[in-house]
């Protein structure tokens, strides 16, 4: 049996692209329903997030497998967010947890099968 | 609508017992997991495994619809979504396990084990110049 391995360019950046479309996209609905937008701004939030929903898609392995790498993601863009929202630089174990979270998502996701 | 929504975040927002504030939040962690992923394996299904492109469009809306759950939610301190990305990480695993019948690996469960642990680092790991408090008070 081949063991395969994932091309982790690829599919790193199809995660990058999904995280930020998925930000957007929420940010979009938040800014109708919270800050009392337009609801043109939630339709084009609706069509991103839909577009965010077809390119995990594009990842070469199964459903479950996917999504659960994805959440090693989140957990980095959640810091980030931290930064950027709560202006507030990450703390040693931010930094830390959030690279053993990554490191968690690397081996569900590339580890060779 | 709007005052309906407007109720019901001042209901959830309410500055209540520690517990009921975890209470909540993890039932939002679940429901907002349950639409994302719900919604992304509809989108899946059209694409992947080829079937109606009507699964497609309820899954968008799905999508849809996750983005307003965290609208109710008082906003976090950011270490909470943290969180929930290791909830989110279970609930994948258990998600293809249950609607596609494929079990996790050794690799998926060792995975899953290290990236829960970088979770607890994160929110658990006590700050001297922190109080115990402000994990949990939402930010208003």
């Amino acid at each position: 049996m081949a063991i395969e391995t994932v091309d982790p360019i690829f599919s790193g950046a199809l995660f990058f692209v999904a995280a930020i479309m998925e930000i957007s996209g929420g940010y979009l609905v938040w800014l109708w329903i919270r800050e009392k937008k337009t609801i043109a701004l939630a339709l084009l939030g609706a069509i991103i997030l839909f577009v965010y929903g077809i390119i995990p898609t594009l990842q070469p392995a199964h459903f479950g497998r996917v999504y659960a790498a994805y959440g090693g993601i989140f957990i980095i863009s959640s810091v980030i967010w931290g930064r950027i929202v709560d202006k507030k630089s990450p703390d040693r174990y931010e930094i830390l947890g959030s690279l053993v979270a990554v490191m968690g998502a690397a081996i569900i996701f590339y580890a060779p099968r | 609508m709007i005052n309906i929504h407007h109720d019901l975040v001042s209901i959830l927002s309410y500055k209540g017992k520690k517990s009921k504030i975890i209470l909540s939040t993890l039932l939002f962690f679940f429901l907002a997991g349950l639409c994302e992923i719900g919604g992304g394996y509809l989108v899946w299904l059209w694409l992947r495994d080829e079937m109606g492109w009507y699964l497609g469009l309820l899954g968008g809306f799905v999508l849809f619809l996750y983005a307003i759950v965290p609208t109710f939610q008082p906003s976090h301190f950011h270490r909470i979504y943290a969180a929930y990305g290791g909830i989110f990480i279970i609930m994948s695993v258990l998600w293809g396990w249950i609607f596609q019948g494929i079990p996790p690996d050794n690799y998926d469960i060792i995975g899953t084990t290290v990236a829960i642990i970088g979770v607890v680092i994160i929110y658990y790991m006590p700050r001297k110049d922190e109080e115990e408090k402000s994990l949990w008070q939402s930010k208003q």
